[in-house]
């Protein structure tokens, strides 16, 4: 493999050329070649009492540099390969075919390198990650498998902080929509603290940072841990894995990691380095959330009822099984005929592949696709609420376009429902408005209605 | 209803402007019952897999953009090769490109009569279709479920 770069520049020591032996350099004008070793780059620095070498347009510090983004610099190392790994074996608990891949690579020491094994370990990763996280993976994949420029790292970079994001996310989310139906059996008094952070959930007007969501996510924890709140656990993993969202835990701390990237990136002030750091932080954190793989995700879209004469009756859900499965099917299409009832317009999120018993995260998480009678799934998460009026803004996943939702108010007290019914373009608006008043309801059920005790006021 | 039969200059064109709008899916689907007894056969069926490979390697994320972009444009590449040399045939050897357009008109799904000189305007249903009308809105029966029914 040769990897050439040809750059003009003030700096002493420019890395011009890597071949699977060598490093071609550039010294004060003059071409040099070493071995393609850390050890050899660090003694012909040493030997010109320099601490900085340049590679592409970026200057980098040796003493940032160890043998893993060594490797990376010099393509010895592919984008995702650490992460395949790791995540593979974290998974392993959780999927059978992660289980099998592991077993029939045990003699290959380093499989990860080998691109026939690192390939099928990936689409392992892609299809057993819950819906959209699955999907997120699969385009992480894809950029690490791009040339070498500077568009690639700034992508990379994004797209793991993004992941981070979507999943953080999906776990607030589903604790929220936990907690409101719990709390619509029996309301719960939240202490101010609280209730600021969810208070700032349904009002932000803007984006919520990482940490921010590792704030509502912590909070919401809090609140299921209370014994005197005697709630569930929101999901059968979550005794264990509370351990590692708590200040100087893995999960926390990866957030902390890969917040601090965003903020290079926003400056333009990243390099190759931070995408060995992006790789290596978002192992660790999608390492905690490795239960996730046991989850699946789907949109509900149409619900047909069928009763012959002396037959009981069923009901033929349609809905889209969310992600990638491992027929390598993207949000495939699936019927479900079944005695068993759903809600409808919404996105669930269940264990293993029954669906029966799910958490609805529908209003935070919408598929808009399925609310306007259009194609294939569009699903969005909950972003902000508008500046400029009483509007929903909601983020797509799959391109990051914000979708707006303004309640339209088209069901009035006295509309007719049958004859609003007959209008599909009038359904669609009926179906975004009630997402909008689910939403409100939401608020209002959680903050709203429930007047706090101060305690420390008394 | 429209029931004439397409000519194979206006089903070229047609799967041009498809292979145009990236909708190569399309395009070979139209592609193989054409050329069911023809040479041209296996070079649609080599295209086909190749491209629901690269769909695959997409989902999957086994493929770079860049990568998966160059296989699809050879596939569109093959495709207009193939559509050329279809054109080409039929100018050297009109009854062959009247065999294909014979193909066309069977494959076509819409209702169109194989070598008929019918004519009609409004409601005619032929074969075994049972069609039924809705509202403004044709309905096949084939497409329709008890759970679409309801």
């Amino acid at each position: 493999m040769r990897n050439e770069t040809h750059i003009e520049g003030t700096h002493n020591i420019v890395i011009q050329g890597v071949t699977e032996s060598t490093l071609t350099l550039n010294v004060n004008g003059e071409v040099q070649e070493i071995r393609n070793e850390l050890s050899a780059l660090r003694t012909l620095l040493e030997s010109r009492q320099t601490q900085t070498v340049q590679y592409a347009d970026k200057i980098y510090n040796i003493a940032h540099i160890d043998e893993a983004n060594f490797g990376f610099m010099t393509g010895r190392r592919a984008f995702n390969e650490a992460l395949t790994r790791q995540l593979i074996e974290s998974i392993q608990p959780y999927s059978l075919a992660a289980k099998r891949f592991l077993e029939k690579v045990a003699s290959i020491a380093d499989w990860e390198h080998e691109v026939r094994f690192s390939n099928k370990a990936k689409e392992i990763l892609a299809y057993s990650f819950v819906g959209v996280l699955g999907i997120q993976l699969s385009k992480l994949m894809a950029i690490g498998k791009e040339d070498f420029s500077d568009a690639k790292q700034r992508k990379y970079i994004a797209k793991c902080i993004e992941i981070a994001r979507y999943a953080t996310n999906l776990l607030c989310v589903t604790l929220l929509s936990k907690l409101w139906d719990e709390q619509r059996q029996q309301p719960r008094f939240f202490s101010r603290h609280e209730r600021q952070v969810l208070e700032a959930f349904f009002q932000n007007h803007f984006e919520s940072s990482l940490p921010e969501r590792l704030r509502l996510l912590q909070v919401l924890d809090g609140i299921f841990a209370q014994a005197e709140h005697a709630l569930p656990l929101p999901l059968e993993e979550w005794h264990d894995f509370r351990t590692t969202i708590t200040e100087g835990g893995a999960f926390a701390t990866s957030i902390e990691a890969l917040a601090a990237l965003q903020v290079r990136i926003d400056r333009a002030q990243y390099n190759l380095l931070d995408c060995v750091e992006a790789e290596n932080q978002l192992t660790v954190f999608l390492s905690q959330v490795a239960f996730l793989t046991r989850y699946r995700m789907a949109s509900i879209r149409h619900i047909g009822y069928w009763q012959p004469r002396n037959a009981d009756a069923r009901y033929l859900h349609r809905y889209t099984a969310l992600g990638i499965d491992n027929k390598a099917q993207k949000d495939a299409e699936k019927i479900n005929c079944t005695p068993e009832t759903v809600q409808t317009d919404a996105v669930l999120l269940y264990r293993d592949d029954n669906y029966s018993r799910h958490i609805c995260l529908s209003p935070f998480l919408i598929d808009y696709n399925a609310l306007t009678f259009e194609h294939g799934p569009k699903i969005c998460f909950f972003l902000s609420q508008a500046i400029d009026g009483d509007i929903l803004e909601y983020v797509f996943h799959e391109d990051g376009s914000v979708v707006r939702l303004e309640k339209q108010g088209i069901l009035k007290p006295d509309t007719d429902l049958n004859e609003l019914m007959l209008e599909q373009q009038k359904q669609k608006i009926l179906n975004l408005d009630n997402m909008v008043s689910l939403f409100h309801e939401a608020h209002a059920c959680l903050l709203g209605a429930v007047e706090e005790i101060d305690f420390e006021d008394l | 209803m429209n029931t004439e039969t397409p000519t194979l200059q206006t089903w070229l064109e047609q799967a041009r402007l498809l292979i145009a709008e990236d909708r190569l899916d399309e395009v070979l689907s139209m592609l193989r019952p054409m050329l069911e007894n023809s040479p041209q056969l296996d070079e649609v069926l080599q295209q086909s897999g190749r491209f629901a490979a690269i769909r695959k390697q997409i989902r999957l994320g086994t493929v770079s953009q860049a990568e998966a972009n160059l296989t699809q444009n050879q596939i569109r590449a093959a495709l207009l090769e193939l559509l050329s040399e279809i054109e080409a045939q039929q100018a050297a050897a009109p009854a062959l490109g009247e065999e294909m357009v014979r193909a066309i008109s069977v494959m076509n799904p819409q209702g169109i009569v194989v070598n008929s000189s019918i004519q009609a305007s409004g409601d005619l249903h032929i074969g075994d279709k049972q069609i039924t009308q809705n509202a403004e809105k044709i309905y096949n029966i084939d497409n329709i479920d008890n759970a679409n029914f309801s």
